[in-house]
C-alpha cells in the first residue's frame, strides 16, 4: 500500500533548525496543530447547527428541501476530485517532478474555480427566491416556523460562505505555488509548502464532506 | 541528512478516490429513498453522519497521509477532534435537558 | 526602542546592540526582539486599560453617578475589559516572557517559526489598531463579553469594530500558540527531556493548548455577532427564535479556558522564581508539571458555570458545577507544592521573590472564592455582583499581573543587561500588595451585600467601602507607575548585570546578559534535572557542556 521514498536531494535548512528532518517534522506538526485550530473554528458553526436543528427540526427539514442536492452533489464530486489531483501534486513534488506538480496544481485550481462557479449559481438562485436571510426573507409553508427556516439559511450562508472563503484562499496559495515553482525554480522543488498546502486543501474538502449531507440531504 | 517519506502509491490514491465517490452516491441514494425510523431515532441522519465520518477517515488517513505521519501529528489531530466533541456534547447537554421535569421539584 | 541603547559593553555583540535601526527592529525575526516589541505594545494597552480602571474607581467614590454619565461609564468599563484582557493579559506573559525565554530555556537558536512569530506581532498590532479606532469612534457599551442580543441589536457604538479587533488579535494568539507547541516539541536541546524541562515551559505548553484549541471558537462566535450586526444574518436573534444562550455557550467555551491563559503562564513564572530564591528543587516537580496540563484540559469542561442564571438547563448546571470544583485540585497542588518548596529552603527575599510570595497569597484567595461561585445556590446570590469582580481581579491582577512583575524583575537583567534598583523593587512589591488588597477586599464585602457590577450609582451606606476601594486603586496605580518608572530608569542607569546574577539554574542563565542574537555558542547539552540548586546564592560555574 505504502511505499517509502528517500529524497536524495537537499533542501535548504533554516537557521533555527539542525537538519532537514527536524525542519520537516516541525512544519508538519505545525500544520496539524493549525488544522486542529481550523476544526474548532468550523466546530462553533457545527455546534450552532446541531443545536438549532434540535430546536427547529421541522423548519430545518422543510428549509433544506429548497436546496438543490444535485448541485451540492456535483460540488462534492468536484472537491473530491480536486483532493485527488492535490494528493498527486504533492506526490510528484516529493519525487521532484516539477512539471507534473505544476500540472496537478493547475488542475486543482481549475476544479476549485468550478466549485466556486457552481456556488455562484446556487447563491444567485437562492437570493432570487428570497432566501437570503438578511434581506426580504420569505418562507411560507403550512405549519412551519419561518424564523427557524431563516436561521437555517443564516447558517447555510455563513457555513458555505466561510467554506468558500477557504476555497478562495486555497486558490490564491496554489497560484502562488505555481508561480514560485515556474519562475523561481532552483535545482530542487521545495516540497514542504506544497505538502502543507495539500493538507490545507484536504481539510477544506473534509469540511464539505460534512456540510453536504447536513445541509443538502437531511436538513 | 536525508528525509524519508512514506506515502501511498498512485493505485491507492485512485482506489480511495473511487471509494469516496461511491460513498457519495450511496449517501445521496439513502437520503432520498430510505426513510427509516427506529422509534424516536432517525436512522437517516445516523447513516449520513456515519458515511461522512468514513469518508473523512479515508481522506485523513490516505490523502492527508496521517497514516504515515508522526505520532505527534496524530495526537494533535486527535486533540482537535476530542475538544470538538466536548463542545458538541457539553453544549448540547444544556439544550436537551432544559425542559426536563422531575416529579415533585 | 529605547532598550536598544542600553548595552554599551564594548566588544560583546548582543541582540540589542547588533543593529540600532528602526527597520532592523520592525523586520526582526529574533524571538528576543519580538518579545520586546510585544512588551512595548502591551505596555500601551496596560496604561489605557489602567487609566480606565482609575476612572471607574473615581466615579464610584460617590453614590451618585456624577463624574461619568451612565453611557460613558458603560463604555469605560467595556474598554477597560477589552483592552486589559485581549490586549494586555492574554499576550502578557506568553508573548513577552514566553517569546523571550522559551528558545533560551530549550537551548534553541530561535522558535520553530520565526516569521510566523513576527507576523503574530503585526496581526496583534492590526487588532490593537482596530481596538483603538473602536475606542475613538464612539466606544462600545456591551461589556467585554459582547452578550447578544445587546451587542448584535441594541447597543450603540462601534461594536463591529470592537469584535473585529478581538477577532484579529485572537489569530495573533493562535499563531503564538502554534509556534510554542512546535518549538517545545521539536527544538529541545539534547538531553533536555520532558522531565527535565523548566516548569515555565510546561506551563506555556498548557497555555498554548488553550490558545490553539479555544481561540478559534471565540473567533467564529464574534464573527457571527459581527455578521448579525453589520449584515443582518441573525443566528442569535431572538426575533427569529435564535437563542442568546447559545452565544454564551460558544463565548465561554473559549473565554473560560482563556481565563486560564491568564493564570497558567503566571504559575510557570512563580515556579522558576520560588525555586531560585528558596534554593531548592520544586517539591513534587511531576505533580506541578502535570497540574498545568490538568488545569488546561479541565478548563474546557466547566464553561457552563458562567450561565447558572442565564436560563441554562439546571441539570447541565449541576454537571458544570461539579467539574468546576475539580479545577481546585490541580490549582491547590501547585500552591501546596510551592509552599512545601519554601519549607526548609534557604529563602532570599529579593523583589521577584516578594512578588511571588504575594502571588501565592492573592491567588489562593482568588481561587478559593471561585469555589463559592461554583456552587449553584451561592452563585444565584453572588452572580454579577462585586464578589465576582473581586474574585477574578484577585486571579487576574493578583495572579497574572503580579506574576508578570515577578518574572519581569527576575529576567530583567537577562533581557536588558541591567539590574533594576533592588530597594525600589521591594518597595514596589509592598505597595502593589497593599494597594491591591485595599482595592479588592472591600469589593468582596460589597458584592456579598448585593452591589451589582456595571452600575455607576449605589445606595449611600456602601460609600465607605467604595471609598476604601478607590483609595486602594490609587495606591495600586502608584505602585505600578513606580515600577514602570524605575524599570525604564534602569535601562540607562541600572548597574550592569552579569550573566547569572541570581545564581539561577536553567539554560537561559548560561548565556551572556543580554544574550547574543544566536543565543548559544554551539549546542548546549543538558545533563541534569531542572532546579538542581545548592543552598547558597552565588554565581555558579557553567554546568552545561557546549559542543
Amino acid at each position: 500500500m505504502s511505499e517509502a521514498h528517500v529524497s536524495d536531494t537537499h533542501l535548504p535548512v533554516a537557521h533555527q533548525f539542525e537538519d532537514e528532518e527536524q525542519q520537516f517534522q516541525s512544519y508538519s506538526l505545525g500544520m496539524w496543530v493549525f488544522l486542529a485550530q481550523e476544526l474548532l473554528f468550523f466546530g462553533g458553526l457545527f455546534t450552532a447547527f446541531i443545536v438549532y436543528r434540535h430546536m427547529y427540526f421541522d423548519a430545518f427539514v422543510a428549509a433544506h428541501h429548497k436546496l438543490d442536492w444535485k448541485l451540492g452533489g456535483l460540488n462534492t464530486l468536484i472537491l473530491l476530485t480536486s483532493s485527488l489531483t492535490m494528493a498527486l501534486g504533492v506526490r510528484t513534488a516529493i519525487l521532484n517532478n516539477y512539471k507534473a506538480t505544476i500540472g496537478w496544481l493547475l488542475a486543482t485550481c481549475a476544479l476549485a474555480f468550478g466549485f466556486m462557479g457552481v456556488k455562484y449559481v446556487e447563491y444567485s438562485s437562492k437570493i432570487a427566491h428570497n432566501l437570503w436571510p438578511a434581506g426580504d426573507f420569505v418562507f411560507k409553508q403550512e405549519g412551519i416556523d419561518a424564523g427557524g427556516a431563516q436561521i437555517f439559511y443564516g447558517l447555510y450562508f455563513t457555513m458555505t460562505g466561510l467554506h468558500g472563503l477557504h476555497v478562495l484562499v486555497g486558490i490564491l496559495i496554489m497560484g502562488w505555488l505555481v508561480f514560485r515553482i515556474y519562475f523561481k525554480r532552483k535545482e530542487v522543488v521545495d516540497y514542504i509548502p506544497i505538502e502543507l498546502t495539500g493538507l490545507y486543501w484536504h481539510f477544506v474538502d473534509l469540511v464539505w464532506i460534512f456540510l453536504f449531507p447536513l445541509l443538502y440531504l437531511i436538513g | 541528512m536525508m528525509t524519508e517519506h512514506k506515502m501511498p502509491d498512485i493505485k491507492t490514491y485512485v482506489i480511495v478516490f473511487l471509494a469516496l465517490v461511491g460513498l457519495t452516491f450511496f449517501t445521496v441514494y439513502s437520503a432520498l429513498n430510505w426513510h427509516v425510523k427506529l422509534g424516536p431515532l432517525d436512522l437517516n441522519i445516523i447513516l449520513a453522519i456515519a458515511i461522512a465520518c468514513t469518508k473523512a477517515g479515508l481522506v485523513i488517513a490516505y490523502f492527508m497521509n496521517l497514516k504515515n505521519s508522526s505520532k505527534l501529528a496524530k495526537t494533535w489531530a486527535g486533540a482537535g477532534l476530542f475538544f470538538l466533541l466536548i463542545m458538541f456534547v457539553f453544549g448540547l447537554s444544556d439544550f436537551v435537558s432544559r425542559w426536563f421535569t422531575v416529579e415533585g421539584w | 526602542m529605547s532598550a536598544a541603547t542600553t548595552s554599551q559593553h564594548k566588544g560583546s555583540v548582543n541582540y540589542l546592540n547588533c543593529d540600532y535601526s528602526l527597520k532592523s527592529w520592525l523586520t526582526t525575526l529574533d524571538h528576543k526582539r519580538i518579545g520586546l516589541l510585544y512588551l512595548i505594545a502591551i505596555l500601551i494597552f496596560f496604561l489605557i486599560g489602567g487609566s480606565m480602571a482609575l476612572m471607574i474607581r473615581y466615579e464610584l467614590l460617590t453614590p451618585e453617578g456624577d463624574f461619568l454619565m451612565s453611557d460613558t461609564y458603560n463604555k469605560t468599563f467595556t474598554m477597560h475589559g477589552v483592552a486589559l484582557i485581549f490586549f494586555f493579559l492574554i499576550p502578557s506573559i506568553p508573548a513577552v516572557l514566553g517569546n523571550f525565554l522559551l528558545p533560551l530555556m530549550l537551548g534553541a537558536k530561535d522558535v520553530a517559526f520565526p516569521r510566523l512569530n513576527l507576523l503574530s506581532w503585526y496581526v496583534f498590532m492590526a487588532g490593537a489598531t482596530l481596538g483603538t479606532i473602536a475606542l475613538v469612534a464612539g466606544g462600545v457599551d456591551t461589556g467585554w463579553t459582547f452578550y447578544t442580543p445587546l451587542s448584535s441589536t441594541f447597543a450603540h457604538g462601534a461594536v463591529v469594530l470592537a469584535v473585529s479587533a478581538a477577532f484579529v488579535a485572537g489569530f495573533s494568539s493562535i499563531m503564538t500558540g502554534v509556534n510554542f507547541i512546535v518549538t517545545i516539541h521539536m527544538m529541545r536541546a539534547p538531553g533536555l527531556t520532558w522531565s527535565r524541562l523548566p516548569l515555565f515551559v510546561w506551563a506555556h505548553y498548557a497555555t498554548s493548548l488553550i490558545q490553539v484549541l479555544g481561540t478559534p471558537v471565540i473567533a467564529i462566535t464574534l464573527f457571527l455577532v459581527g455578521v448579525e450586526r453589520a449584515i443582518g444574518i441573525g443566528i442569535f436573534d431572538p426575533k427569529l427564535g435564535g437563542d442568546p444562550v447559545l452565544f454564551q455557550h460558544l463565548f465561554w467555551f473559549y473565554s473560560h479556558p482563556a481565563v486560564y491563559i491568564m493564570i497558567l503562564p503566571g504559575m510557570g513564572v512563580i515556579s522558576e522564581v520560588i525555586a531560585c530564591f528558596a534554593r531548592r528543587r520544586i517539591f513534587g516537580y511531576d505533580f506541578v508539571a502535570y497540574s498545568s496540563l490538568a488545569i488546561a484540559v479541565l478548563g474546557f469542561f466547566v464553561w457552563g458555570h458562567h450561565m447558572f442564571v442565564s436560563g441554562q438547563s439546571m441539570y447541565a448546571g449541576m454537571v458544570f458545577s461539579v467539574i468546576t470544583f475539580l479545577v481546585a485540585i490541580p490549582s491547590a497542588v501547585k500552591i501546596f507544592n510551592w509552599t512545601a518548596t519554601l519549607y526548609k529552603g534557604s529563602i532570599h527575599l529579593t523583589a521577584p521573590m516578594l512578588f511571588a510570595l504575594s502571588f501565592m497569597g492573592l491567588f489562593t484567595i482568588g481561587g478559593l472564592t471561585g469555589l463559592f461561585l461554583a456552587s449553584m445556590a451561592v452563585d444565584i446570590h453572588l452572580h454579577d455582583t462585586y464578589f465576582v469582580v473581586a474574585h477574578f481581579h484577585y486571579v487576574m491582577v493578583g495572579g497574572q499581573i503580579i506574576a508578570f512583575l515577578a518574572g519581569l524583575h527576575f529576567w530583567w537583567p537577562k533581557m536588558t543587561g541591567r539590574m533594576y534598583p533592588e530597594g525600589l523593587g521591594k518597595l514596589s512589591a509592598l505597595v502593589t500588595f497593599i494597594g491591591f488588597n485595599l482595592t479588592f477586599m472591600p469589593q468582596f464585602i460589597l458584592g456579598y451585600m448585593g452591589m451589582p457590577r456595571r452600575y455607576h450609582s449605589y445606595p449611600e451606606e456602601w460609600q465607605v467601602l467604595h471609598v476604601l476601594s478607590s483609595a486602594g486603586a490609587s495606591v495600586l496605580a502608584a505602585g505600578f507607575l513606580l515600577t514602570i518608572g524605575y524599570l525604564i530608569w534602569s535601562l540607562w542607569y541600572g548597574e550592569k548585570a552579569s550573566a547569572n546574577p541570581w545564581g539561577a539554574k536553567g539554560l537561559e542563565w548560561q548565556v551572556p546578559s543580554p544574550p547574543p542574537t544566536e543565543n548559544f555558542e554551539g549546542k548546549p547539552i543538558v545533563k541534569e534535572e531542572a532546579y538542581h540548586y545548592s543552598p547558597e546564592l552565588h554565581e555558579e560555574e557553567k554546568e552545561y557542556e557546549h559542543v
